[in-house]
């Protein structure tokens, strides 16, 4: 899985210590910025696969946030205070991709090589017609009122979002040895996410808001 | 950011807006969507014998500048021909409603809409021909 050659500081420049994440160590609290090979899980010092630890990642980011925090290098050198900031913004980013499934994994598929939605804009099958249709349902549905609709839909399509997800679980740690075409149909996986997240958002919201633009 | 007043006049009135009979033969649908931000956009066609558009609607779920790019492109097709609609570049809508870079991708999409209510439609008038040869 996590067989990319790459090579992280093992050792504290300064005082020799083993660094736990690349860049700060434990020990002195020496900041490194991030190196070039360095991915999401690499910054966090956690394992590159889909089914992480969600508490483990809480954890790491905070101790790392916690260590690397510019309130920390506001006494020291302007580079230090500066590379703190831009580390800060760097780890926070990446926390809040890899602690998101959804994000996670269009993240790994994205360092396994595969296609952005821009590049590869297809979704399942007949989506697209059932999304206008469902649309149009909704819109019926919220100017009538018609709130037994309106949660029958949401159920629905929760319903189809969890299952399209379970199967993005099912295949994101495959990525890595995946062939073009299977990164392909992963990406297609992905991009029906934000049509169901979209209908639901669409669901949550008060009818009477729902036609100011957003 | 601030949309062109362009933008608010077709979200605000927006031309076209509604549907079309899908098995008609003289009507294409198009349903494209944008990935990225979960937008969907329906843009049908009516052709007469000679290709030319005759009637256009859309119905766009999605940001204001996708809702005006689906409503300016019914515009202009209406009364072209499908060649001359072909030819439309959503280039043109985003200079005509002076849409920033991060909404490119919706002038994209009724570019998309448009040539496949297209695509559409003369498949249909495909499958017609050979049908009706196949009875002769």
């Amino acid at each position: 899985m996590s067989e990319r050659a790459i090579s992280l500081p093992v050792k504290c420049l300064s005082c020799h210590e083993e660094l736990s994440t690349p860049i700060v160590c434990d020990g002195c609290h020496t900041l490194y910025p991030v190196p070039q090979s360095a991915d999401f899980f690499d910054l966090l010092s956690i394992g590159r696969t889909f089914h992480l630890d969600e508490g483990l990642l809480a954890r790491a980011y905070r101790s790392i946030a916690r260590q690397i925090h510019p309130d920390r290098f506001g006494g020291d050198s302007i580079e230090a205070g500066n590379l703190s900031t831009r580390l800060s913004a760097q780890v926070n980013q990446a926390f809040a991709t890899l602690r998101d499934p959804v994000k996670r994994a269009a993240y790994i598929l994205e360092i396994a090589g595969g296609p952005s939605a821009a590049e590869v804009r297809e979704v399942p099958g007949a989506l697209l017609g059932e999304v206008m249709m469902l649309r149009e349902e909704i819109e019926q549905a919220q100017a009538k009122g018609d709130d037994a609709a309106i949660a029958r839909h949401r159920g629905a399509i929760a319903k189809r979002r969890d299952e399209t997800l379970e199967e993005i679980a099912g295949r994101a740690d495959g990525l890595w040895e995946a062939s073009d075409e299977d990164k392909k149909g992963f990406r297609v996986l992905l991009n029906s996410i934000k049509y169901f997240d979209n209908l639901l958002t669409e669901l949550a919201v008060n009818p009477l808001a729902a036609n100011q633009d957003h | 950011m601030a949309y062109s007043s362009k933008v608010v006049d077709h979200y605000e009135n927006p031309r076209n807006v509604g549907s079309m009979d899908a098995d008609a033969k003289n009507v294409g649908t198009g349903i494209v969507g944008a990935p990225e931000c979960g937008d969907v956009m329906r843009l049908q066609i009516e052709v007469d014998e000679s290709d030319r558009i005759v009637d256009a609607k859309f119905k766009t779920f999605g940001c204001g500048s996708a809702i005006a790019s689906s409503s300016l492109a019914t515009e202009w097709i209406k009364g072209r021909t499908i060649d001359e609609a072909l030819a439309l570049k959503n280039t043109e809508i985003v200079t005509e409603l002076a849409l920033p870079p991060v909404k490119i991708h919706c002038s994209v999409l009724a570019e998309d809409a448009v040539r496949a209510a297209i695509a559409d439609v003369q498949q249909k008038k495909e499958a017609a021909k050979t049908t009706a040869s196949a009875a002769s």
